[in-house]
């Protein structure tokens, strides 16, 4: 049994359907509570967000603990932070050794940071 | 290979042996190339997985066999092994198969094959070991199909058949195979064992509709709204309605390849002229079967509908079988406390609106109590005459000595106590 | 392993309903890097039947099987008597490694037949306990793994008794794995789902899963808790096998002498549950009962420690 590890379907998205009522009732043949594995599968989790991780480039000493520590694995390994998911928890910030990631409001400047 | 002539087909016969019920169950369970079996010991079902250990033990089985702690994770190694897509088996009995209710549902809803077989017992307090349906009636609406065998050969062919129903694409629902405790799983019947060839052509390599596949992972059972989730019950629903279909297809293909025949969703007995019926399950019966002879010399022209499939009820095959008959009499071995015998309560609901037989209904024979053919005599002359009471009569019912010893005891105990 | 080494994949997608500061889903990535993709997962009636999201799409990359609560060592065991069959007939090119996937309510309480019925028959499966010590799913109520004077929805007042120790326990059936891990050490927890991936046997592995509603924390403290339970004693990291416990990390650290033991205090005023220890006025007696076993715990490991250094092997049991 050939086994395909190289792709990487973490990327794989799959289209939520409408719920729109049909005319005719389709036939539903067999179905079970299968789920089908997608990122986003709450919807764009970065909206839960009140203050919003920034790293500051220069004070970062590349540790990967923010990487390891998401609980939401919305910190890429080349630390790149993904606001459609992320959630805003703070652990990121919090325990950064350097201080390079801090929390700022959403409404707020970023400053230099920047995103 | 030695061959014999039945229902006027050749039969493909390994060997011929006598053999106890249970022992037979795990047969059917051998010649299906069952993978995984995980079972957990109750009277009086323990000989299946006595004989199952056996036959992995000595090499006979290729099978891995789980002794599980309990019946509640007996079921659920079956489900865990069916997801990982192989062929499971278990067996059980009364308290066993209520101690697995939970994950009776789960199987079901899950759409996975699988089947168990279900020695009925009665229940307790009051340990009883001995016969009657409550055990399996009480499951009855957990989505798995429920066949019920009265004699040995129909129990292995049976549990053949039932994979192959529990894995028909348009099933795919687990099958519970229930026969009646010590008067079938203890006696000794001659049993013919079917070659494995012949075996394998009518069940094919284990198949499902989906499994845990590393290849294309899915998550099975998390959680699921309201706006989702009555579609996968009627989809059980549905499958349900197929599987009518499916099990008559099974047992004529079985016929064919394999050789033996027990019915379809019925088994219809002296039915062809007959005004009047009896209707059972399991070895209730067997007995009827003697009672329709006795009736028909009395004058009754009388017949037997014996329902194997359960669940799938066959409403359709009774409604033609009962309506053009002037009174029928359902055997309850089971009650539904509150209501009156559960297969009495379907049978007239099956029928309602299509003719107008007069049905009545008793229950007897609970916790392996005796069932004369002259008790199931005497009842249906008085149902036949339309003097049975109404709702489910019980007519082997009457205070004995030892009843009257504790209520003497507990008449004195409540004086003392000062209870009213 | 450091942590550039860990794998870059991720099988838990990101965009769960898992919520801020999620312990469970921070476990499941450490795990789910450790095991790799040759993996099927059950999940037992826990958060995680919840933060994997609803149907029809899931959070969860790996072929995923949720299970009754009451299940987790039966399930395990079918599949992996499944898998035993399937790579009898050549189905894998490598057998998968079976993760069984249960919080403390599934474990300690409801689940702890199955999982002790597994454990004897020494089943072929991972099992991992996220214990967030309190039916957390449920709107947090007590459980088995709930420490003693912590509140919950149904202990208002703090619990009364003290906690069980199930890794103990499974110590005690004599699997070939039994560790410990704390979110707040992940190259350690990495370390230990690597090396039970090779065991055959039921392995167990315990993670403390600090959860920010259920004890009332912020949702940024949920690694920094995490640790404060390692350094004060109220959570040990080790492993268990061929007969012997080996101390890990923070645990290794305090009972080695390279750092201090900081007083539980320190944990419990970083918690809410533990609120009515100090408001509205301390509660010494309490907080000194939760001190001395901790102490008296350390005190013999340290002092085993230094005897086994200089003289001989000595096994105590860091049961709390």
């Amino acid at each position: 049994m050939g086994r395909d590890f190289a792709k990487d379907r973490s990327k794989e998205r799959v289209k939520m359907p409408g719920r729109k009522r049909r005319e005719e009732p389709e036939e539903i043949g067999f179905l079970t509570t299968l789920s089908v594995p997608s990122e986003g599968s709450v919807g764009l989790t970065g909206s839960w967000r009140t203050f919003r991780p920034v790293l500051d480039g220069e004070r970062c000493n590349k540790c990967l603990l923010c990487w390891i520590y998401c609980p939401e694995a919305c910190i890429s390994k080349d630390l790149r932070i993904n606001y459609d998911y992320c959630k805003g928890c703070g652990v990121c910030a919090e325990e950064c050794p350097t201080k390079a990631m801090s929390m700022v409001k959403e409404d707020e400047e970023e400053g230099a940071a920047g995103d | 290979m030695k061959t014999i002539q039945e229902h006027g087909e050749e039969k493909r016969v390994r060997m011929r042996l006598v053999e106890t019920g249970n022992h037979v169950a795990a047969w059917g369970a051998r010649l299906a190339r069952v993978e995984v079996v995980s079972a957990y010991p109750i009277t009086p079902q323990t000989q299946v997985i006595e004989e199952i250990s056996r036959f992995v033990a000595e090499g006979e089985m290729e099978c891995e066999y789980i002794p599980v702690e309990s019946e509640h994770s007996a079921m659920a190694a079956m489900i865990g092994a069916a997801a990982m897509g192989v062929r499971a088996f278990s067996a059980t009995s009364s308290h066993g198969l209520a101690y697995m209710h939970e994950l009776l549902h789960w199987a079901a809803a899950i759409r996975l094959p699988m089947v168990m077989v279900n020695v009925n017992r009665a229940l307790g307090p009051g340990w009883n070991i001995w016969c009657d349906h409550q055990d399996t009636m009480a499951a009855r609406d957990t989505g798995w199909i429920q066949l019920y065998c009265s004699d040995h050969q129909e129990i292995l062919d049976t549990v053949i058949q039932a994979y192959r129903i529990s894995e028909d694409p348009r099933v795919i629902l687990p099958v519970m195979v229930c026969y009646d405790a010590f008067v079938m799983s203890h006696t000794y019947m001659q049993v013919e064992i079917p070659e494995q060839e012949a075996v394998d052509r009518f069940l094919p390599p284990f198949r499902s509709l989906w499994k845990l596949d590393l290849e294309r992972p899915f998550t099975h059972g998390s959680v699921i709204y309201p706006d989702d989730y009555e579609e996968v019950r009627f989809s059980m629903q549905r499958a349900m309605d197929n599987a009518r279909r499916v099990i008559v297809e099974a047992a004529g293909e079985y016929r064919e390849l394999v050789g033996g025949y027990h019915g379809e969703l019925v088994e219809a007995y002296r039915m062809e002229d007959a005004e009047y019926a009896l209707l059972a399950m399991g070895t209730l019966a067997s007995e009827c079967r003697v009672a329709v002879d006795v009736l028909r010399e009395r004058g009754y022209p009388c017949g037997l509908v014996r329902i194997r499939s359960y669940r799938p009820f066959p409403a359709a095959e009774l409604r033609e079988l009962l309506s053009p008959l002037r009174a029928a009499l359902v055997v309850d071995r089971a009650v539904s406390f509150g209501m009156e015998g559960p297969l009495f309560s379907e049978v007239k609901a099956a029928v309602y609106g299509s003719g107008n037989p007069s049905i009545h209904g008793i229950i007897t024979g609970l916790g392996g109590r005796d069932v004369p053919y002259d008790l199931l005599v005497e009842n249906a002359e008085a149902a036949f005459k339309g003097r049975l009471p109404a709702g489910s009569y019980w007519p082997s019912v009457r205070l004995n000595e030892h009843h009257r010893l504790v209520k003497r005891s507990l008449e004195e105990y409540w004086r003392k106590e000062g209870v009213r | 392993m450091r942590l550039r080494d860990f794998p870059e994949e991720e099988l838990f997608l990101q965009g769960s309903a898992a919520c801020q500061g999620c312990p469970g889903s921070a476990a499941l990535r450490v795990a789910f890097k450790a095991l790799g993709r040759n993996t099927v997962l059950c999940v037992i009636a826990s958060c995680t039947s919840v933060l994997q999201s609803p149907y029809p799409v899931s959070a969860l990359n790996l072929p995923t099987l949720n299970m009754a609560f009451a299940t987790g060592g039966a399930t395990g065991s079918g599949m992996a008597a499944a898998a035993e069959r399937l790579a009898a007939r050549g189905k894998f090119r490598e057998k998968p490694t079976i993760l069984v996937w249960a919080g403390d309510g599934g474990t300690y309480d409801i689940g702890i037949q199955a999982l002790s019925g597994a454990a004897e028959r020494n089943a072929d499966f991972i099992y991992v306990c996220y214990n967030n010590e309190a039916y957390s799913n449920t709107g947090t109520q007590r459980s088995g793994a709930t420490p003693y004077a912590a509140w919950t929805t149904n202990t208002t007042k703090g619990k009364e008794e003290w906690r069980k120790d199930v890794a103990q326990i499974m110590i005690a059936h004599g699997i070939p794995y039994v560790a410990t891990a704390s979110l707040a050490y992940p190259t350690d927890m990495f370390r230990k789902f690597a090396k039970a991936k090779e065991v055959k046997g039921t392995r167990y592995i315990e993670i403390q899963a600090p959860c920010p509603p259920g004890w009332k924390f912020p949702s940024a403290h949920t690694v920094k808790v995490a640790r404060l339970a390692v350094q004060t004693g109220m959570w040990m990291l080790y492993e268990h096998e061929n007969g012997k416990t080996t101390y890990t990390a923070g645990t290794q650290r305090i009972i080695q002498g390279q750092a201090k033991l900081l007083p539980v205090e320190e944990y419990l005023k970083a918690q809410g549950r533990f609120r009515h220890l100090f408001h509205p006025e301390r509660d010494e007696e309490r907080i000194a009962a939760i001190q001395k076993r901790i102490s008296g715990l350390f005190e013999a490991l340290q002092f085993t420690h230094k005897m086994k250094e200089h003289l001989m092997d000595i096994e105590i049991s860091p049961r709390l």
